[in-house]
């Protein structure tokens, strides 16, 4: 059984529906940082924080259609990637150079290894990288979030058995590449 | 190579294990598994190298929460925190967390991986107890609780900029994702016909999650 926070959630959100302010920022402490981190792991690089306050404004502004049979997390996660998704349209539109050319990934490691001392997180990184990307963003929902394969899929569009193949897929990927030396 | 432990069903759950998402009894169950299991405490010490790598700064929340929007009450009534349905899931949620705290400190020894501030960061978003027992009584305290940091999450968070899960779709490849979201979107809309059946605080129909 997965620990069960929907009760909670659904308390706070009830509260702030009744006036209290106090109740959005514990939603926010709760979610926050849990957001940034996904946005992070689908590729985003500049202003997490401003993508994590405007899926917060999204969906407080419609957090009556929000339903409680799903995770306020799950539900934040389908918010957060939508905007992405528009975001990075937009970027494309402006000709922002959003594609990945052939050595760009290389030149990414590169700059994350002046940035970054930890050898381990930059092994780890660059094995999940190497995954598909419905892989890859499968595996990182459950391994980062600890999310349940039928939230996962809510979040990226599959079926709960379809990601709980892709996870071991990914799993058994990670360990040929990184699992010797772990 | 590592090996992959035979039993499956507990291996599928160390990933939850790992982020203290489990129920206390299993969470006890896999926890006395990897004591006796060599394949899953290594495959254990891996899943937190992944989700170390891909940490962030803690969000400035107080930021965050000022460019909220607000909401007036729709009426007066018993203030929420007075109702004893709410009395009860905090106080069940406060038991949940502490014993789920309990067997995570237990656990930290067995690592070795300096692992102790991903399980914090695993609990304080998730674990409802802390911020729900320094708010009744409301107070203006837990408010900053986690705000503590004001380090924009761009700042120095080694997990910037990393993934290329989303960026690396063709056109055609987002444009389809973008449709397919769109059926998510629908019920992201407000719809204020349908706000009374919407949330059930005391959740009980939901989330038997049951994870094999
Ligand atoms: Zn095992």
């Amino acid at each position: 059984m997965i620990k069960d926070e929907r009760a909670v959630d659904a308390a706070l959100i009830a509260r702030w529906k009744g006036g209290d302010q106090l109740a959005a920022t514990m939603l926010v402490e709760r979610h926050a940082t849990a957001l940034a981190r996904f946005a992070a792991s689908s590729g985003v690089r500049e202003r997490v924080d401003e993508l994590v306050q405007d899926t917060f404004v999204r969906a407080f502004n419609s957090i009556d259609s929000f339903r409680a049979d799903s995770a306020l997390r799950t539900w934040l996660f389908t918010i957060m990637k939508r905007l992405i998704l528009d975001r990075m349209r937009a970027e494309r539109r402006q000709g922002v150079a959003v594609e990945l050319e052939e050595g760009h990934a290389v030149q990414a490691y590169d700059a994350l290894d002046a940035m970054v001392a930890d050898e381990t997180a930059q092994r780890v990184r660059r094995a999940v990288d190497s995954l598909s990307p419905m892989q890859r963003e499968v595996f990182l929902l459950r391994v980062t979030e600890g999310m349940a394969y039928g939230d996962i899929a809510k979040v990226v569009g599959s079926t709960e058995g379809a990601c709980r193949v892709h996870y071991h897929n990914a799993m058994r990927s990670i360990k040929e590449i990184i699992g010797d030396d772990a | 190579m590592m090996r992959d432990c035979p039993d499956g069903e507990t291996r599928d759950l160390l990933p939850l294990f790992a982020r203290g998402r489990l129920a206390p009894l299993d969470q006890a169950r896999v926890e006395s598994h990897i004591e006796t299991c060599g394949e899953c405490a290594a495959e254990l010490r891996l899943l937190r190298e992944v989700a170390r790598a891909y940490d962030v700064a803690p969000v400035d929340v107080s930021t965050i929460v000022a460019g909220l929007p607000t909401r007036r009450p729709a009426r007066a009534g018993v203030p929420f925190h007075r109702q004893p349905l709410w009395r009860v899931a905090a106080g069940l949620t406060l038991m949940i967390t502490g014993a789920a705290a309990v067997l995570l400190v237990r656990d930290q020894p067995a690592l070795d991986l300096g692992l102790s501030s991903i399980d914090s960061l695993a609990l304080a978003p998730t674990g409802g107890g802390k911020g729900l027992v320094s708010s009744v009584p409301v107070t203006g305290a837990a408010a900053g609780t986690t705000a503590a940091s004001t380090d924009p999450i761009g700042g120095g968070a080694p997990a910037m900029g990393f993934g290329v899960s989303l960026s690396d779709l063709t056109d055609a490849q987002l444009e389809s994702l973008l449709a397919s979201l769109e059926r998510i979107e629908g019920t992201v809309l407000p719809d204020p016909e349908t706000m009374a059946k919407v949330i059930n605080p005391s959740g009980s129909d939901q989330d038997t999650g049951r994870e094999s």
